[in-house]
């Protein structure tokens, strides 16, 4: 039996920003852009896009008078990643035998 | 875009988004852990106070107190710590828990110190030890790290041959447990094991 996808979560850079987050308590967003190698623009639109899905928290804040964007995982997103690799195994050829 | 593969929004296989999703949390994982140059370096401090307390005891030699020198490591120590989490962009899971664990530690050491010098109750250097294996078994437990856990236990162990046989060698024995203790910190978070 196949699972839905996450629509939200099945696509890369959401799928790498996800990963990551779920690896740590909180990251800045330099963070989630060094590890995913993506631009800034980019990245900030698809975080933006979890943020709108509930699965992460974005806070503005600022340090020694820089702006800087924290990001960590809701619990909403942690369980929707949880069943995401759920189903994504649900397609591997050996859970079908 | 510097990494093409994150150019537009085509959905990845089933078996890409595994792999993307095992590549991020490694990567993750890489950065929060320590190269452990600071735990080497305070294991093979500790050994050598060990052994200049053991000639100290041994050969009737005076260096002064040896182990005044943990109190000049705490410079570099502190150093390094500040300048590296300026540079730091996130907070690891169970960062603010080990954080705790070692200034209880601290201040358990300062005050069992403290106690046993005010009441003239002798050498404190076992129990300062047993507080460490504690705290190395707490880590242990909290990361699932065998090895530490097993530590601790050679700790308690080497406390009882140490008070029931070893008495005159102490220093040696906490010096070289020390170093035994560091070391496996440094692999574990090497990701050796």
């Amino acid at each position: 039996m196949f699972k839905d996808l996450d629509p939200i979560l099945h696509s890369q850079l959401r799928l790498a920003a996800m990963s990551i987050l779920i690896s740590v308590k909180e990251a800045e967003f330099t963070f989630i852009k060094e590890q995913t190698n993506a631009t800034a623009g980019n990245l900030s639109v698809q975080l933006n896009k979890l943020k709108d899905a509930g699965y992460i928290d974005i806070t503005k804040q600022f340090k020694n008078n820089y702006p800087l964007t924290v990001c960590k995982i809701t619990d909403r997103g942690i369980f929707a990643f949880e069943e995401y690799v759920k189903a994504l195994r649900s397609y591997m050829p050996e859970n079908n035998k | 875009m510097k990494d093409p593969k994150y150019n537009g929004e085509e959905a990845p296989t089933h078996q890409q988004s595994l792999d993307l999703i095992n590549e991020m949390i490694s990567k993750a994982k890489k950065s929060y852990t320590s190269k452990g140059i600071a735990s080497m370096v305070w294991g093979s401090l500790i050994t050598f106070c060990g052994l200049a307390n053991w000639v100290e005891i041994h050969f009737k030699k005076d260096f002064g107190d040896v182990w005044l020198l943990t109190l000049i490591a705490l410079i570099p120590q502190i150093y390094f710590s500040i300048k590296e989490k300026r540079s730091k962009n996130f907070i690891a899971h169970n960062e603010i828990a080990t954080n705790y664990i070692w200034i209880a530690f601290t201040l358990s050491m300062f005050i069992t110190s403290y106690y046993f010098s005010h009441f003239n109750l002798g050498n404190v250097s076992t129990l300062i030890m047993m507080l460490f294996g504690i705290s190395t078994f707490i880590l242990g437990g909290m990361n699932k790290f065998k090895p530490m856990i097993v530590g601790r236990h050679l700790l308690l162990g080497s406390e009882c041959m140490f008070y029931l046989y070893l008495f005159r060698s102490r220093c040696i024995t906490y010096g070289r447990l020390w170093f035994i203790c560091m070391a496996y910190t440094r692999h574990y978070f090497m990701g050796s094991f």
